[in-house]
């Protein structure tokens, strides 16, 4: 193919010296499979679990350290900006269980045909809205004893 | 297999942080003082740090390519689990003994 350098390709070969070739499009052009979409949430929400540990760790110091700690961690929580970190730590603890139950089962054997493959993530993304949405409209509803 | 030990863990902490939900420090810390659930706690945390740090070393080593930067990023992996429980477990320990 004769053709002139892609545009890709001019950007590449503005580096003088350094021959990268030029690239296809690819995240802006192909359709994500779903079991694709799932795998990557899986690492995102083990990253943002992984952050979210030092939220976890401020609780308790703050717990442990007095009424004045600890106000400011329930201050910060209350606040949009709080509400939205928790929502995000509960939706990805959420994906990550069930998504991780999916590679538990995998382990064993079970669930590598395409179908169920798919199936069980469609199932994982539903179930992990459903629950991340449930606890947080439980914990609005902040008479607080439930148990 | 600490994402097997995870699944009942982190289903009770998830109800356990539920029933604690609204901001009083007090009914936290009678929680806390039980000790049963002090140890599933720790537990829970020692469970989460580990796997969290099993996880993140495959991160790394999939995305980190120089070589110092890699292994540099390997090791603070590794304390920032150890900083993150022993702060963490120290907090919890003062709590409930």
């Amino acid at each position: 193919m004769a053709d002139g350098p892609s545009e890709g390709g001019a950007q590449a070969r503005s580096q003088a010296g350094s021959r990268q070739m030029p690239l296809s499009p690819h995240l802006s052009i192909y359709r994500w499979p779903i079991t694709m979409a799932a795998s990557i949430i899986h690492r995102a929400t083990g990253i943002a679990l992984t952050i979210g540990t030092l939220f976890l760790a401020w609780w308790l110091i703050a717990a442990a350290i007095g009424p004045d700690a600890y106000g400011n961690f329930t201050e910060f929580a209350a606040t949009i900006l709080g509400r939205l970190i928790l929502f995000g730590l509960v939706g990805s603890l959420a994906f990550h269980l069930l998504n991780g139950l999916r590679h538990l089962a995998w382990d064993l054997g079970y669930g590598y045909e395409i179908r169920t493959a798919r199936l069980s993530a469609a199932l994982v993304f539903g179930l992990a809205l459903l629950i991340a949405l449930g606890v947080f409209t439980l914990g609005y509803m902040e008479g607080g004893n439930l148990f | 297999m600490s994402a097997v030990a995870l699944v009942p863990l982190s289903i009770w902490f998830l109800f356990s942080a539920l029933s604690l939900v609204g901001g009083n420090l007090a009914e936290v810390l009678v929680f806390l003082s039980k000790p049963i659930n002090a140890i599933l706690m720790l537990l829970f945390l020692f469970a989460a740090l580990h796997h969290m740090t099993l996880g993140i070393q495959v991160v790394i080593e999939d995305y980190v390519h120089g070589e110092r930067l890699k292994l540099l990023s390997l090791m603070f992996n590794r304390f920032f689990a150890l900083g993150v429980g022993c702060a963490a477990g120290f907090a919890l320990l003062k709590i409930a003994l």
